[in-house]
């Protein structure tokens, strides 16, 4: 049995098979009920954190836990959450993409996908958690009555760009990887107007081998960018706290630790959407089992790294032995937020250590509970990242402990009804594999 | 408000109408006094618009006038600052006064006269009242006031009772002295007041006593205090005996705590060591006899530089005790007649109207600028007494408790709005000058006794207060208003020969429980409770805020197994715990001035937290400051306190953070770091450079800095909410630590670094450096981002987290008035914008203004927080100007910067605290 | 009178094949067309475009460009002091064009591969050939020209090859 054959069933040998298992589902296909329902459920959330985020927009930041010492509070936390999830997507499919793996054909599609919709999210936060939203564009560069220009020293301002960067690449990752698909739509029996629209995206896609070299080139250029562009902005959601002054912000190590945590946050959703989607739209044949397994060995490294972090972290504040450090340490281990650490603890190191099994690597409930556990997990740590420094800064008469407020979370909610929602929306246009990519595969299955 | 429990539907309708025209009143602006008032300053370009003009003037606590400069925009009075002629104020202020010109604005204010059927009007008070004393020659009628010591007001009432024989004048004051004045009786034979000289003092002994707190007082002994612990040469030490911790006792160099019945044990030793005889067995605690030694140790050889301190709380036998030890000692101690004419005791004067009401042989009160209701002891039954009373009528300023029981309530105008005097705690007399007209249609207290004594001449106040100080040419009447204070009018010593020797009755060691009633910090004693900025101020001692808690020792706490915030009942009355350090066991606190049912929105309902527990109802028919015995039940109830401050210990390295030295002890030199980026832009050489620095050692915590602040840059206060949240605006914070080596007061405001991390991390660049190194924070330019107050190590910065400026603590009032105390000159911040200390900027500012108009050198402004402090603990000056004062204190041994290892380059620094502990602790 | 000789194949291996017969005869090969990148030696190749290249230009240009900008803005616009910093903070200034460098690229990248590739071409002779249509689907397609005399032998060839489906088009 070739490698190719692992990843993909004999049914799903043939390519119009492939066609048809893949861009069946799409507009022609029947929505069904479970797709309405769990539309109209997202969007409620969705509205429910539009109306929240209305309400902090009508009476202000106020609204929030935010005080005095913690300034910063979910907003932001939830920013760096979607944009850790969002910075996955393109990092798996290109660094797949550069390593040869075959398992990414099936998978780097709706991994893409996610990455543009969580940072789109993500990059909402800058804008919601700011005392005058209104002003938001102050922070782009424009000729303005002021004279003035963006503090370029501010680690915002490198935010700024890097998200703006980093969305409309993977924007024109994505839209690269889907144009063979668009043309195969166009050319496909179906309803009209639809086709129209994906041939006018398809863009003249005719399959011939000069437009085939030219789209692999750039499609392997990109993944060159991609990789480094992807560590980058992470790094800088990093140096948003390491370029400070405060304790257990300003350490060297922020910058990888965030882009592990990115990486092992977004596999976590792609496990779970892999999950789902195989479910959903009948792909099990396409996306297998191995290929969940290959998710959770991912999952199982990313854990341990995290938890290599955490202890280089903890062991050299014991082991330099420096009161504010070892304050820091006691505080996060026995104070007011103890109980997310050890959530942290638990759902982003012991949880994965469980895929050392390969029967729970496999195990469907396995997979969910973890790729759940990790999520959580990551949002406990952007919290403590917050709240520890910022709740026991240098001077203990301005310590405060930062309580969220129900208006908090709510906007934490709206935002993965949003994703939901835009999910399926878009899983209903869009082929979320790549047929062309496929069809390789099968190729290669069948030789 | 006035009848809003009023039924009468029209009357309710009255109260609206009438508030509405006086918030508009306010708003159209302020209109000037009828009779001509005189600026301190003279200047030659007169009333220009929107120049600050400065008045003398003075305001009064307790009775007591201290010295005050009005500072007027347009007509408006919106700040108070001291006066420097005046020795009650020595130039600077205290909270009382800062929080005074909110007061003024307060819409909770009385609006007009208030009858038995609702809202009325002067003329129907008059209608209501003047037959009555008129027919009776004033017969069976009663002028209740607090202290008055206005030479003016007093020879105005002795003229009314002239004409109305049968009317009597009851003085009682809420925080008495009774026990001071019996103590110098059983001494002397015959009332005095103790004038201590502090800075004469090399040994202070305080037993019970707290001369850095609150109090008329606080400004001169406080002064006087820490100008000898600046003074080269011997040391000063303080030694301090007291049942729970005071601001005096934050600042000692030795303090025990103990029982409020072994305060009296300690003096009976004291007095022993000195001869006085057979002390009877006067047992101490261990602690108390180590501290009695050695404040015996040092009491040796100083023969006159001791100096004998007791507090109000301690019974007269004590007082008449520390007298002759003071004799003794030749302590540098004055003894002057009291201030206060009216010799008799307050509680007891209390006590005999309280009879006379019941039995009937009142038939009209007229209640002045009182609130007996809210401070007599419960045992006098003057609540039901009043009753009885056919007519009763209080001249208030707010709608008070008395006011509220009283048939009639009438307005009474506030100081800044009256002509006047009043005599200091040395008896130093000085002028009143209104710096507006009534607001609020309110009568000034000469006004109101005018109108009792219907047949008496109404030459009006400002003739009448002329006339009293025989200022018959124009030209001295102008002195006397520019000058405010009126020279050679301190009372002269009374020369004494010894004192007899009083001893009091030794107490047994295990005292039962009981609660210390002092006054408080922030509210005095609850005159304050209107007023937002004052309930907004936090307690010297637990930072509490908006609220008081029954304050407990640790030891207690665990006995009775309650943690903070947790309730106790005691003595009918319910209250949160606070556990604080240094309380004695056996003893609780409850400050008195708090839960006030009456007064307005503010005084009343402290936000979630209801009005709190009144400590007055713990008083005893005879008075005193200490409880009855009291037994502590938990109810098992917790209830929210909120508190700018949770943690007071700084224990390993963070007690770096509050360097305490021994006396001669150098700070050490601060190793210099490296930096990546370099130093950056040097300022140009011509500007100056505006550096701050606090000695630590002065500041006694006293909060004047913090409303200064407040008062001049506009900073709102918030709510009890908000705090709670963890949020505050004051842009000046006063921290207090304790460590292993001392402890005491840090005021925080901006660092202003020169190395700013709160300016690179800023999007938008709101936060920018100035040629003369001020770190500016440019609100128009600031989206509120936050990342500044994220990135600030002192976290001194303040964000608008809600539309804080427009924030209506004021319940269903509006209010409108408030605004018009605003500095015109200081940006009114909005929602979502972050702001901090400027220095002053807007000063700043002006002097450069004032240099570049007249050409002459650039005088070095003051900062509103430097002008407060009592005891010029805050230095501010141009660092650029080697002789500046500020550069010399920089040149200290003690001068150190805040968390200078992170290398921000604080402009605001400080000179370490020194605790002269001696060797033996 | 020349002809096209149009041909599907099912499988990848028959089209290859296809070629190569058409290259060994030194048939015309005016056009193929598969459903994913198949490798079909140098027959039919056209010479490899500098796609690379002109994205790393493209970002490195912009990046400069960028960086250049603010540079200009932090010390020639308005200078002012900032945290002590330097006003030329070449060390954090470096961070944003690196950003918009990679964006850059990517946006070159892709005109190059418009340009390259002849896309944004929604209407082409080649629509019209009914067999292109399953070219994006699951057939490989071929089209060669020649004589219409020797159509025969081509059809034959290409059938040969495994053609599922041919035809002569003449016009």
């Amino acid at each position: 049995m070739s490698d190719a054959a692992r990843w993909l069933l004999p049914s799903m040998h043939d390519h119009r098979a492939i066609t048809d298992a893949i861009a069946g589902p799409l507009v022609e296909g029947q929505a069904g009920r479970r797709w309405w329902i769990a539309l109209l459920a997202s969007l409620l959330v969705a509205g429910v954190g539009a109306i929240a985020t209305g309400i902090s927009f009508a009476y202000g930041p106020g609204m929030w836990g935010n005080n005095s010492a913690v300034v910063w509070g979910f907003p932001i936390a939830n920013y760096v959450w979607w944009i850790g999830i969002g910075n996955a997507g393109t990092l798996i499919s290109a660094l797949l993409l550069l390593t040869r793996q075959k398992w990414r054909n099936a998978i780097n599609r709706f991994a893409e996908a996610m990455t543009i919709l969580a940072v789109s999210i993500a990059g909402l936060f800058p804008i919601i958690h700011l005392g005058r939203p209104m002003y938001f564009y102050w922070m782009a560069p424009y000729p303005n009555t002021m004279d003035l220009w963006p503090q370029w020293r501010s680690a915002l301002v490198w935010d700024f760009w890097a998200i703006l960067s980093y969305l409309l690449f993977s924007l024109i990752f994505f839209y690269l990887g889907l144009i063979p698909d668009l043309a195969t739509l166009r050319d496909r029996k179906g309803p009209r107007r639809w086709r129209r629209i994906w041939g006018a995206f398809a863009l003249g896609w005719q399959g011939t081998p000069g437009q085939w070299r030219a789209h692999q080139r750039l499609q392997r250029t990109m993944a060159v960018i991609a990789t480094p562009l992807v560590c980058s902005v992470h790094s800088i959601v990093g140096l948003d706290f390491a370029a400070s002054l405060m304790p257990g912000w300003t350490e060297s190590i922020f910058p990888p630790y965030f882009v592990v945590g990115a990486y092992f946050s977004g596999f976590a959703m792609v496990l779970l959407l892999a999950l789902v989607i195989r479910h959903a739209l009948g792909l099990e044949a396409m996306i297998r089992t191995a290929h969940l397994d290959a998710c959770a060995k991912m999952l199982l490294a990313a854990g341990s790294v995290m938890l290599l972090a955490y202890g280089s972290e903890w062991l050299s504040a014991l082991w330099t032995g420096e009161a504010a450090d070892l304050r820091f340490l006691a505080f996060s281990f026995t104070g007011p937020y103890a109980g997310l650490t050890y959530g942290m603890i638990l759902g982003n190191c012991l949880l994965p250590q469980l895929f050392w099994s390969p029967a729970l690597r496999r195990s469907v409930p396995v997979l969910v509970i973890v790729a759940l556990g990790v999520l959580v997990g990551m949002y406990f740590e952007r919290i403590l990242i917050l709240c520890n420094t910022l709740s026991i800064g240098y001077e203990p008469a301005a310590w405060t402990l930062y309580v969220p407020t129900i208006v908090d979370f709510l906007i934490l909610a709206g935002t993965a009804g949003l994703f939901v929602s835009a999910f399926l929306l878009l899983s209903r246009v869009i082929p979320l594999v790549p047929m062309y990519e496929m069809r390789e595969l099968a190729e290669e299955a069948r030789a | 408000m006035p009848s809003l429990d009023d039924p009468d539907f029209v009357a309710r309708r009255e109260v609206l109408r009438l508030i509405a025209a006086g918030a508009a009143a306010s708003l159209a602006g302020c209109s000037r006094p009828d009779q001509p008032i005189v600026p301190a300053v003279a200047d030659e370009d007169g009333d220009r618009a929107g120049r600050t003009r400065r008045y003398a003037t003075t305001l009064t606590l307790a009775g007591y006038g201290r010295g005050a400069t009005a500072l007027v925009v347009d007509g408006r009075p919106i700040k108070l600052e001291g006066s420097a002629r005046h020795p009650a104020s020595l130039g600077t202020t205290d909270l009382f006064v800062e929080t005074a010109i909110l007061d003024l604005y307060d819409p909770q204010r009385l609006r007009a006269p208030v009858g038995p059927d609702g809202i009325g009007s002067w003329p129907m008070l008059e209608r209501a009242l003047v037959p009555r004393l008129a027919g009776s020659q004033g017969e069976g009628a009663v002028l209740l006031t607090g202290r008055v010591t206005s030479p003016s007001l007093l020879a105005r009432i002795a003229e009314a009772r002239r004409r109305m024989p049968g009317l009597r004048h009851v003085r009682a004051e809420a925080i008495d002295d009774d026990a001071e004045r019996e103590g110098a009786r059983l001494a002397f034979g015959r009332p005095l007041t103790m004038r201590p000289r502090l800075a004469g003092a090399d040994v202070l002994v305080l037993l019970d006593a707290d001369p850095l707190g609150p109090g008329p007082d606080q400004i001169a002994f406080a002064r006087a205090w820490a100008d000898r612990r600046r003074m080269p040469g011997k040391p000063q030490r303080t030694y301090v005996a007291e049942p729970s911790l005071t601001q005096s006792g934050i600042c000692a160099d030795r303090r025990v705590a103990l029982h409020p019945a072994l305060i009296g044990n300690v003096l009976l030793a004291i007095a022993g060591a000195l001869g006085a005889g057979a002390t009877g067995a006067a047992e101490l605690p261990p602690e108390a006899a180590l501290w009695v030694a050695s404040v015996l140790r040092d009491m040796r050889g100083v023969q006159g530089r001791v100096i004998v301190m007791v507090g109000r709380g301690q019974p007269a036998q004590v007082h008449a005790l520390a007298a002759w030890v003071n004799r003794r000692l030749a302590a540098p101690v004055d003894w002057i007649e009291p201030v206060d004419p009216d010799s008799s005791g307050h509680v007891e004067s209390l006590a005999g109207l309280a009879q006379d009401m019941a039995a009937g042989r009142v038939s009209t009160l007229v209640v002045l600028d009182a609130n007996p209701m809210l401070h007599t002891p419960p045992a006098l039954g003057f609540a039901d007494a009043l009753k009885r009373v056919p007519l009763s009528l209080s001249f208030a300023t707010f709608p008070d408790e008395t006011a509220m029981a009283t048939r009639w309530r009438a307005p009474l105008a506030h100081t800044l709005e009256s002509w006047g005097d009043a005599r200091g705690p040395d008896g130093t007399a000085s002028l009143v000058q209104p710096m507006v007209k009534p607001l609020f249609d309110g009568l000034s207290a000469l006004t109101a006794i005018d109108m009792l004594d219907a047949a008496g001449p109404r030459p009006g106040d400002h003739d009448r207060v002329r006339r009293q100080w025989q200022a018959t040419d124009d030209g001295r009447w102008r002195e006397l208003l520019v000058a405010g204070t009126i020279e050679g009018t301190a009372a002269r010593p009374v020369e004494l020969g010894d004192a007899r020797l009083v001893m009091p009755r030794p107490s047994p060691r295990a005292a039962p429980m009981v609660v210390t009633l002092p006054p408080s910090a922030t509210l005095w004693d609850g005159r304050g409770a209107t007023n937002a900025w004052a309930q907004e101020c936090p307690d010297p001692v637990t930072r509490q805020v908006w609220g008081a808690a029954l304050r407990l020792s640790p030891g207690d706490a665990r006995r009775l197994g309650v943690a903070d915030q947790d309730v106790v009942a005691f003595a009918g009355l319910t209250a949160p715990v606070k556990i604080v350090e240094g309380q004695a066991d056996g003893v609780a606190t409850l400050p008195v001035g708090h839960g006030r049912t009456a007064g307005g929105p503010i005084a009343t309902a402290p936000g979630t937290l209801g009005p709190g527990t009144n400590a007055f109802r713990l008083r005893g028919s005879r008075g005193g400051w200490v409880s009855r015995p009291v037994t502590l039940t938990p109810t098992g109830d917790r209830v929210h306190t909120p508190r700018n401050q949770d943690d007071f210990d700084l224990d390993g390295d963070a007690a770096s953070l509050y360097p305490v030295l021994r006396p001669g002890e150098a700070m050490p030199p601060p190793e210099s770091r490296a930096s990546l980026l370099g130093d950056g832009a040097t300022p140009p050489p011509q500007a100056p450079q505006w550096a701050m620095v606090i000695d630590a050692s002065a500041c006694i915590g006293c909060n004047a800095c913090v409303v200064a602040c407040q008062a001049e840059n506009n900073v709102p206060a918030i709510g009890p909410e908000q705090i709670g949240k963890g949020r505050d605006m004051h842009w000046l914070r006063v921290d207090r630590y304790e460590h292993a080596r001392g402890g005491g007061y840090q005021p925080v405001p901006c660092m202003q670094c020169e190395k700013a991390p709160c300016e690179p991390v800023c999007p938008v660049e709101a936060p920018v450096h100035s040629a003369d190194g001020l770190n500016l924070q440019v609100y128009n330019r600031c989206i509120g981002t936050r990342t500044c107050q994220a990135n600030c190590p002192y976290k001194v910065r303040r964000f608008n987290f809600l539309d804080y400026a427009g924030a209506d603590l004021w319940g269903d009032l509006d209010p409108a008035p408030v605004s018009a105390q605003r500095n015109p000159e200081v940006t009114v911040r909005a929602r979502g914008v972050m702001e901090k200390c400027t220095y002053c900027v807007q000063r700043i500012e002006a002097a450069k203004h004032e240099a570049d108009a007249t050409g002459a050198p650039l005088q070095t402004p003051v900062t509103a927080c430097q002008a407060a402090c009592p005891t010029r603990a805050i230095t501010f000056g141009n660092l650029a100007d080697p002789v500046s004062d500020v550069a010399r204190q920089r040149r200290d041994p003690r001068h150190y910067a805040l968390l200078e290892e992170l290398g921000t380059r604080p402009r605001t620094t400080y000179l370490a605290k020194i605790r002269n502990a001696g060797g033996e602790v | 009178m020349t002809a096209l000789a149009l041909a599907s194949f099912e499988r990848e291996a028959a089209f290859r094949a296809a070629v190569s017969r058409a290259g060994a005869e030194q048939r015309r090969i005016v056009g193929l067309w598969s459903p994913y990148p198949v490798e079909l030696g140098d027959i039919g190749e056209e010479p490899a475009a500098p796609i690379p290249w002109i994205a790393c230009l493209g970002g490195l240009g912009a990046a400069i460009l960028f960086y250049a900008f603010i540079w200009w803005t932090a010390t020639q616009a308005y200078p002012f002091d900032s945290g002590g910093r330097p006003l030329h903070s070449w060390q954090v200034f470096l961070i944003a064009p690196i950003e918009l460098g990679a964006l850059a690229a990517a946006v070159a990248g892709m005109i190059a591969f418009l340009i390259r590739a002849r896309m944004t071409r929604l209407h082409h002779p080649a629509f019209d050939i009914a067999e292109v249509e399953r070219a994006s689907s699951d057939h490989f397609v071929i089209a060669l020209s020649c004589d219409e005399t020797e159509g025969g032998d081509v059809l034959a060839l290409l059938t040969r090859a495994g053609a599922v489906h041919s035809r002569l088009v003449t016009r």
